[in-house]
This record gives structure tokens, sequence and C-alpha cells, in this order.
């Protein structure tokens, strides 16, 4: 009984043991990180304003690491980010400094940096971008690709003055067959003046009793003069039939909703319906082969 | 006598009764409260796997080799990331140290191709790369599809990614293609992995 009980006891142990699983870092796995990710920041043309971001070692290895500012500007409607092209907005970068520029960080190691931006007197007012980066300085033996890391803190600068917040929603998309084995809906918006505009979407899939089988909602900045496609997802290779989706769009201060009915058919629900209709038909013929008379 | 004596010995109990249920059973209590505060900043992270190191031996005929590394971002901003690859200058060259050179291949993110000899490049798994990669060690025979690494001024995105994430794993294939009229030496070149939140 005791030898019973033991042996139960080791069982559920060892079941524990592969259940609880936390995924950890590969041993020698190098990462960096920054905090925060964005940086809001609101001062007058001719102003200084300083803060503070952190550089943290979150990895199992020491690296070196340094920090500069970086243009950040998006290049398509994907708003893929680009940190070299400059335009008239996102120069900032170029009056910011840093109290360190590099160091060495152990693991669980912070750094503190206190970063300074100078405001042009002649800056535009509205929305200016700039990204600060913490890259890591890779040993000098490191392979055929050499790889260096970088993670970047936005930061999004409004400079006081005339603020226009004007946008449109160009287009609320959803295909009504899908083939693919997701569905999908793009909503593309637009915006002009001289800051960005946020526009909060969401999806709704509901299947064809009504029952709610998929939310998300989402936040996206606008950039004035760059069009922007918010893309939602949703399904698996195994999904297929009939489903109600509902788009809803909350931007420069207008709501649209877009509902409708849409089919999902991925590949292999067309051939299973394609043997069904075949399969049918022969069955068909072959009464009727049968049927006539001799 | 003995009756009254009960008597006055119950009365007494019943009194005594009547004092302990007078009794209050609550008392008065100062309380006072606290407000706990906790300030969850934002972050994000990268990181990479070891080395990536890739040997070649050609012979009589051009030979491929590959490895991949392992790309991980984590980020709480629930606006998500954008990971993107470029060389870190705009020298594109595997470039060893006697100076010699293994060009960038010339096909795109957006239109892979099969390396050329004494090419290198990158690729990620799925369309319109091949669909899967695994290790190719001094392959002669190789149909897998190969992109340049750009240069900094261009980076290609990718991956965007919507939402929080948790060690986020994007799996990068280099793959290097090279013919015996390559001088042997070790090559190498930089690229950098940025990862920034979605505006």
């Amino acid at each position: 009984m005791k030898l019973q009980r033991l042996f139960v006891g080791a069982a559920v142990s060892l079941v524990g043991l592969l259940l609880v699983s936390v995924p950890a870092l590969a041993a020698d796995a190098e990462e960096i990180t920054v905090s925060p990710a964005t940086l809001k920041l609101e001062a007058q043309a001719g102003q200084t304003v300083s803060g503070d971001f952190k550089v943290i070692n979150t990895g199992n290895v020491d690296f070196k690491f340094k920090v500069y500012a970086a243009p950040y500007s998006v290049t398509d409607i994907d708003y893929s980010p680009n940190y070299t092209n400059e335009t008239e907005r996102n120069t900032i970068n170029r009056q910011v400094s840093f109290d360190i520029t590099e160091g060495t960080l152990k693991p669980r190691q912070e750094q503190e940096i206190r970063y300074t931006l100078s405001v042009p007197a002649d800056a535009a007012p509205g929305s200016h971008y700039s990204v600060l980066f913490a890259e890591t300085v890779p040993e000098s033996d490191s392979g055929m690709v050499v790889r260096t890391k970088r993670v970047g803190s936005l930061m999004r600068m409004t400079v006081d003055g005339e603020r226009i917040e004007e946008g449109m929603t160009e287009s609320i998309d959803i295909p009504w067959w899908h083939w693919k084995s997701k569905l999908t809906a793009d909503i593309l918006f637009s915006a002009s003046g001289n800051v960005a505009v946020d526009a909060a979407t969401s999806i709704t899939v509901k299947s064809l009793l009504g029952r709610e089988l998929h939310i998300e909602e989402r936040t996206s900045s606008v950039f004035p003069g760059y069009p922007r496609m918010v893309s939602y997802e949703w399904g698996s290779k195994w999904k297929a039939g009939i489903y109600r989706v509902e788009v809803a769009s909350d931007f420069a201060g207008e709501e649209a909703t877009v509902s409708k009915y849409v089919v999902l058919a991925p590949a292999w629900s067309m051939a299973v319906l394609a043997i069904l209709v075949l399969a049918g038909l022969m069955a068909y013929g072959i009464r009727q082969i049968r049927g006539k008379p001799e | 006598m003995t009756n009254l004596k009960q008597r006055l010995y119950r009365g007494g109990m019943a009194v005594a009764v009547l004092a302990v249920a007078a009794v209050p059973l609550s008392a008065s209590a100062i309380t006072a409260n606290t407000t706990i505060n906790a300030s969850v900043g934002s972050t994000i992270s990268i990181s990479s796997s070891g080395t990536v190191s890739i040997s070649l031996a050609p012979g009589a005929a051009a030979v491929v080799s590959s490895a991949f590394d392992t790309v991980s971002v984590s980020t709480n901003n629930t606006k998500g990331y954008a990971l993107t690859l470029a060389n870190a200058d705009a020298a594109l060259n595997l470039v060893s140290a006697d100076s010699n050179n293994i060009a960038p291949h010339s096909g795109t993110h957006a239109a892979p191709t099969v390396l050329a000899n004494n090419t290198w490049g990158y690729a990620i798994a799925g369309a319109p790369f091949t669909a899967t990669y695994t290790d190719e060690d001094n392959a002669t025979t190789s149909s897998t599809l190969w992109a340049g690494v750009p240069a900094n001024a261009a980076p290609v995105t990718l991956k965007t990614h919507n939402s929080t994430a948790s060690a986020d794993p994007t799996t990068v294939w280099y793959g290097v293609r090279v013919d015996s009229s390559q001088p042997n030496g070790t090559y190498s070149d930089t690229v950098t992995y940025s990862a920034t939140t979605n505006p």
C-alpha cells in the first residue's frame, strides 16, 4: 500500500513537471530590452524637454550596447518601418542627445539613460517622429553572418500650435468569398492635417446561428499623408462554412460599420464538395440506367 | 426555606444569564485603507540564437550550405511590433580577411530565386519563399529560394504582429552558394534586426 502511494506520488510529480513547461531562453541567448516602448511628448518650438528610458539585459549573457536616435517613417500602406529616410516630420532625431551612449550590461542589469530633445525654434506645429534605439555590439568572432539586434522606443513629439486633425475612412473591404484558409477584412484610412489620427477598429465573426466566434479590437495611428491599411485575418485551414462578419471603425470623429455574410471555402472543402457532387451525379446516372426498360 | 433558597438560586442564575447575554458582543474598531498601485511599463525585447556559421567545400560542382537563426520579439504594447532585417551598412558582400567578396543574391523578398554561384542571401519559410527549409550542407543540387539582404537604407519587414507578443519567434535562414572559383577564407558580414512597436 505504501509502495503504491509512493508510485502514484512519483507519477503525479512527473506529469506535473511535464505540464509545467516555462518557456526559457537558450543557454547563450542574448536579449536586449528597452522601456518604455513608446514615448509621447509635447513641447513648444524652441523648448528643451528631457526624459528617461531604460536599457535592460533580459538575456543570459553579457552584452555591450550603444544608444542613438534615428528618424522614423513608413514606406507603404502596411506601415513597414524605415529608420533612415528623412521627411519633413521625422528629423527631430538630430536634436536628441543622451547622457550615456554606450555600456555593458550583465544579465538582469539595467541602465537608465537620460535623453534631451531640443525642439528647433522653427519646428512646425503637429506630430514629429523619431526612434531611440538601443543596439547590441557583437563580439569580434561571431560567425559568417554577424547579427546585431536593436530595439527602439518610438517617440512621437507633438509641437504646440495650430492642431489640424483630419482623416477619412477610405474603404472597408470584406470579400464575400474566401478560398484561402482564412477570411480577411481590410480597412483603409487616410489622414491630412498635421497630427497623427488614431483609428479604433474591430472585427466580429459570428456563426450562422449568431454565436460569436471571434472578436478583435485594435487602435492604429495614421500619419498625415501616409494612408494606412488595417487588415484582419481569422480562421484556420480546417474551418469552412458561412459566417457573418462585422467590421467597425471609429476614425476622425466618424463611425462606420460594414456587416455581411461570407463563405470560407478553402481548397480541401471545394474538393470534398466536388467529390460529393460527382458521386451524386454518378448515383443518379446509375439509377437512370437501371430504370430504363429493355 | 428550601423553596426560598431554590427560588433565590434560580433567580440569581437567571440574572447572571441575562447579564452575560446583555454584554455587547461587538467592539468598536478603527480601520484604515491603503491603496496599492502597480505600474507596468511598456517594453520591447529582441533576442536571437547563437552564431550563424556556414561551411562550404566546393568541388567540381558549386555547393549550397545554409544555417538558420531564430529571432524572438516580446512586447507588452497592445499595438504589437514590426521586425525588420537589413545589412548593417551599404556594403552588401560577405568579405574575407583577404578582401575577397561573395556578392549579395539578386533575388528579392517579393520575388526570391535560386542562389546564383558565389552569392549569399536569406530566406523565410513560406510563400513566396520555399515552403520549408532544412540545413543544406554542401548540397550540389538545391532548389530553395533566396533573397539578398537589403542595404541599411531599405530594410525588409520580416514580420508584423498586431498584439502583445511573448518570445514570438521568426526563423531566418542564411544560405551561400560557391563554386571552386571562390577563394578560400573566412567571409563575414553584419546584418541588423530591428524591432519597434507599431504606431
